[in-house]
């Protein structure tokens, strides 16, 4: 963490990127210092352990293991595995939770969470006061059901539905990162829960671009489709309760994006734009081409290029006033362009 | 004075009977100006304050102060009517950890709502303002700035 | 011990610093920039700076679906 509070997360560190050397994190006089090409930029912190790390659930399992955490957020991780990637190649390429997923599904591990010892540790960890801010629940897609995505939406409320045992309140600050549900599904998931935010995440922000990239998801779902299910969400869930992450970068170059930063720019920037005005917000991440995703050799665009987008976000957010709380620096801190959101 | 704080400025900051006000701006330059009790000194060139509600127009001009180097100032008022300008630039934002932590459950204990961030402040410049102190000041360097009445003899 | 440079070509000819995008959008701040940069790059860990790294006080890995649970990783 930076001393004005930013996190700082990442997937994997800098050895296994090709293209560009790493930044340095060193110590001089006993203080983290974030350095680059032997010159100090500023001091950062490592991120401190939660208390239920020590602990175990009932049936001896490892809190720490089964739940995740940020400086100030619960990652509840339903399943570890997409469903995406059944079909070869429907996998997104950029996507490292893909290969993850598969080398657990391969050992057997058990790739639905029992939302019961999900709340044991939720409870647990709660008790250490001031630690907690949100809770973010995501699973890796589940096709199958009734209708498509069915059962992973019956999961995810059955899970909300336990963990909204834990409060007085009739809704809690939380996020579920799903798939794109439709309006009966997302009026279920609203009404049926307590659940305060919702977001599914595009991740690339230009049909063509997505097609290639994420071929389960157009297959099975749609460009055209996605965005129209997340403008029904802020119907539903309201404006400013809903978003939508970019994996910023997969757009460009690599045979499969825009030849240009600037195209990219245009076309991204007119896309968030369509989904601020009704509603919706963009949350830009920066992607970290991962050595165990399909694209492991891709090349990510420039630092500008990234800066130029999250500011673009950010004015999008202002003009079309939207709030962006639950996905802030805090209650998530892994956009920079709602890192931006502090200041107005 | 001086950029750093002495042992006297120390225990009136410190002070619960003495009044703490912050002016700040906003990315836009706008004042804003807010009392901040929870005021304390952590070290001679640090202070430290408690920022209770997370939207609030100072804690925004804290973030505007960290991020931009835009100085903040403070007035402190005495029990005794003595008077401090302090000069800074924010420093450090606690928002996580067990720093944090500790603050959150003293406050929330006393009945506060939530605990946003522990700010900390950069001291840049120390003044004291304190009428007294200001008014022979202003008669030993400006004595043209008198009233002609004043000066006569009995 | 330093990162090998001479590993990764020339790219810092071929777009701007840090540095140079800081100056470029003053309305970004240091710490979004820098921030975003080290996402963009990756980062390693001296180890010195493991030896600032208390197990008991601070966490290693993020174990969630966004992570891949390596953790810190320390450059030799």
């Amino acid at each position: 963490m930076f001393r004005d509070g930013t996190s700082v997360l990442f997937h994997d560190t800098g050895e296994k990127r090709q293209h560009r050397a790493p930044y340095l994190v060193d110590n001089v006089d006993s203080k983290l210092v974030l350095t680059d090409q032997d010159e100090v930029i500023e001091t950062v912190d490592f991120w401190e352990r939660a208390d239920y790390f020590d602990h175990q659930t009932s049936t001896g399992k490892n809190m720490q293991i089964l739940i995740g955490n940020r400086p100030q957020r619960f990652d509840v991780t339903g399943s570890w595995y997409c469903h995406f990637w059944d079909t070869p190649g429907g996998g997104c390429k950029y996507c490292p939770i893909g290969a993850q997923g598969g080398e657990k599904k391969k050992k057997g591990e058990v790739l639905l969470t029992d939302p019961k010892e999900i709340v044991e540790v939720l409870a647990e960890g709660i008790k250490q006061r001031g630690r907690f801010a949100n809770i973010l629940i995501t699973t890796g897609s589940i096709l199958s059901g009734k209708q498509l995505l069915d059962d992973e939406l019956n999961y995810h409320i059955e899970l909300l539905k336990e963990i909204g045992k834990l409060f007085k309140t009739d809704r809690f600050p939380s996020q579920l990162i799903g798939t794109a549900y439709n309006r009966e599904q997302l009026e279920r998931l609203y009404n049926e829960t307590g659940l305060m935010s919702y977001t599914a995440d595009i991740e690339v922000l230009n049909e063509t671009a997505f097609n290639r990239l994420c071929p389960g998801k157009a297959k099975f779902i749609g460009y055209q489709e996605w965005k129209k299910r997340l403008k029904i969400a802020a119907e539903i869930f309201g404006r400013g309760r809903v978003d939508t992450g970019l994996v910023t970068g997969t757009e460009i170059g690599n045979g499969i994006g825009f030849r240009t930063e600037d195209a990219a720019f245009a076309a991204v920037s007119e896309e968030a734009e369509e989904l601020a005005e009704a509603g919706v917000s963009v949350a830009a991440t920066i992607w970290q081409p991962s050595d165990i995703a399909i694209l492991k050799n891709a090349k990510n665009p420039s630092l500008e290029y990234m800066i130029r987008i999250s500011r673009e976000f950010e004015r999008l957010r202002l003009k079309y006033n939207l709030a962006v709380d639950f996905d802030d620096y805090r209650r998530c801190g892994n956009h920079p362009n709602t890192d931006l959101a502090r200041l107005r | 004075m001086g950029a750093i704080i002495d042992e006297r400025l120390k225990q009136i900051i410190n002070d619960k009977n003495s009044l703490k006000v912050i002016a700040s701006q906003n990315v836009d330059g706008e004042l804003h100006v807010v009392y901040k009790q929870s005021l304390h000194v952590i070290d001679e060139d640090l202070l430290e304050f408690y920022e209770i509600i997370e939207s609030s127009q100072n804690n925004k001009n804290m973030v505007n102060s960290i991020w931009y180097e835009v100085p903040v100032a403070i007035n402190i008022l005495s029990e005794d009517r003595k008077s401090f300008e302090i000069k800074g630039v924010a420093h450090k934002a606690h928002v996580a950890g067990k720093y944090f932590e500790e603050k959150y459950v003293q406050l929330t204990d006393k009945g506060y709502y939530d605990l946003s961030t522990v700010w900390q402040i950069k001291v840049i410049e120390v003044n004291e303002k304190t009428f007294k102190v200001k008014e022979q000041e202003a008669l030993e360097q400006h004595p043209s700035y008198r009233h002609l009445d004043q000066l006569l003899k009995d | 011990m330093g990162i090998d440079e001479s590993k990764y070509g020339d790219w810092r000819s071929e777009e701007l610093s840090a540095k140079e995008v800081i100056k470029k959008y003053p309305d970004v701040p240091k710490f979004v920039v820098y921030k975003t940069d080290i996402q963009r790059r990756g980062v390693v860990f001296s180890k010195e700076a493991m030896k600032l790294f208390d197990p008991k006080v601070h966490s290693a890995a993020a174990s969630c679906l966004f992570s891949n649970d390596q953790g810190y990783k320390q450059l030799d």
